[in-house]
């Protein structure tokens, strides 16, 4: 493979990559509020006693998980960007020395 | 010490479809994720964690099941349609069954009054008795209880199924006024519309006794409206908006009238039919075959519906079920 389609690959990773963080990101927000609508109608609900504590507690844990869990889907997003950048650099790293080469 | 409880069953169907909505959501979101983390070639623990707390919804969905059937049961014990009352006793949440359904006053003024000419309306609660308003009663319990869950995944029925289930109940919950409700089903019947419904609670009359062929009244192929003078009639139209309340909550329809008429209907109740076959033996699980043909299905909590999608005696598409019950228990603990 000549450098000027290696510099072709890794530019088009580049894009690939910066999709899919688009697209972790994207999805991190749904994951947040995964259980908004349950919380809702629990609380709307007349659902009272123990075991209705029991469900408001167990669902405030579960939701702030998701929460945490949706934070990391913007690091991990975060991390594929920058392996995006990488790419591109390398790209760009390539794409000169192949037009030194010419 | 006990601390009494009052919750609406239906709020909680309410959850429960949120509950399920989220389970569905989650599910779908772990395999994006797992398949985005692999086409990106970046290892993350986020969508197997993820996969837990999709797990712990699928538990609170069925925690939820559990409570709202605990709940209903304690509403059919106390013959209260909206509240149940729950008691929690040694830190365990018990249902405490209350006196059970009364059979409709059989020789009251009110169901031949309002029912049409002089005495029809009595013989015909006579011929009704226990054992059919016990089985009415059954439909209506299982109708409201099952169906919702059974047919939660889908986008429009189980609302419908359940408005429908709790119109039967408050139905059946007014002795005094259902042989004039029946009178007014069999109307819409005669009609072409929702004759699925008659038919439904033809029979669970007819197993007892009630000739499915001329309906309850035994007069409606006549063509007489048989409403017995102006104030029968009145009482008609007024079981009649009741009636369309029941069956149209929130001016939806339960069963569309078909723009095809009579043949149309035919084709939705056989539909409907079909869906619940479907519902029960998802439900169910198991089935097994009855020597008239029809099929037993064993429910999980212990009842077993009998399932016929046509009547045996004109082959109409009615909703012949038969639900048994075990022995109702006493107190019921719930896990």
């Amino acid at each position: 493979m000549g450098l000027w389609e290696r510099a072709r690959w890794h530019a088009h990773r580049a894009e690939r990559l910066a999709e899919l963080a688009a697209e972790v990101r994207a999805r991190a927000e749904r994951v947040a509020g995964l259980l908004d609508h349950s919380a809702v109608e629990v609380a709307r609900s007349s659902w009272v006693g123990p075991a209705a504590d029991g469900a408001h507690d167990q669902l405030a844990t579960q939701r702030a998980r998701l929460r945490r869990l949706a934070a990391r889907l913007l690091d991990e997003s975060a991390a594929i960007d920058a392996a995006a950048e990488r790419e591109r650099s390398t790209a760009a790293e390539l794409r000169r020395m192949a037009q030194v080469a010419a | 010490m006990s601390v009494a409880v009052q919750a609406d069953p239906q709020a909680l169907v309410t959850v429960e479809r949120a509950a399920g909505s989220s389970l569905a959501q989650g599910r779908g979101l772990v395999r994006e994720l797992d398949e985005l983390f692999a086409r990106a070639g970046h290892p993350s623990s986020v969508p197997s964690e993820l996969a837990e707390v999709v797990a712990w919804i699928d538990t609170f969905e069925v925690e939820v099941a559990a409570h709202r059937r605990a709940l209903l049961s304690a509403d059919t014990l106390a013959l209260q349609p909206s509240l149940s009352q729950v008691t929690w006793v040694d830190g365990r949440q018990v249902c405490v069954p209350l006196p059970p359904i009364p059979p409709p006053a059989l020789n009251a003024a009110g169901p031949a009054a309002s029912s049409g000419p002089s005495g029809q309306g009595s013989s015909w609660a006579h011929r009704l008795g226990q054992g059919a308003w016990n089985e009415l009663l059954a439909t209506a319990r299982m109708v409201r209880d099952l169906l919702p869950v059974a047919s939660r995944h889908q986008d429009s029925a189980p609302g419908a199924w359940h408005e429908f289930g709790l119109g039967l109940w408050q139905l059946a919950s007014e002795p005094s006024q259902l042989p004039a409700r029946l009178l007014d089903l069999e109307t819409l019947e005669r009609e072409g519309g929702w004759y699925w419904t008659g038919g439904m609670l033809a029979g669970a009359a007819g197993g007892k006794g009630i000739n499915r062929a001329t309906g309850p009244t035994g007069r409606n192929r006549s063509g007489n409206s048989g409403t017995g003078g102006q104030a029968g009639a009145a009482a008609a139209a007024r079981a009649s908006t009741r009636l369309e309340e029941l069956l149209m909550p929130g001016g939806r329809p339960i069963g569309r009238r078909s723009p095809r008429g009579r043949e149309g209907v035919r084709q939705v109740s056989e539909q409907q039919l079909r869906d619940l076959h479907i519902q029960l033996r998802a439900l169910a699980g198991s089935n097994r075959r009855a020597s008239n043909g029809a099929l037993l299905y064993s429910l999980p909590d212990g009842r077993v519906v009998t399932y016929r999608a046509r009547s045996a005696t004109d082959g109409r598409p009615v909703l012949d079920i038969r639900p048994r019950f075990r022995e109702v228990e006493k107190v019921h603990v719930l896990p």
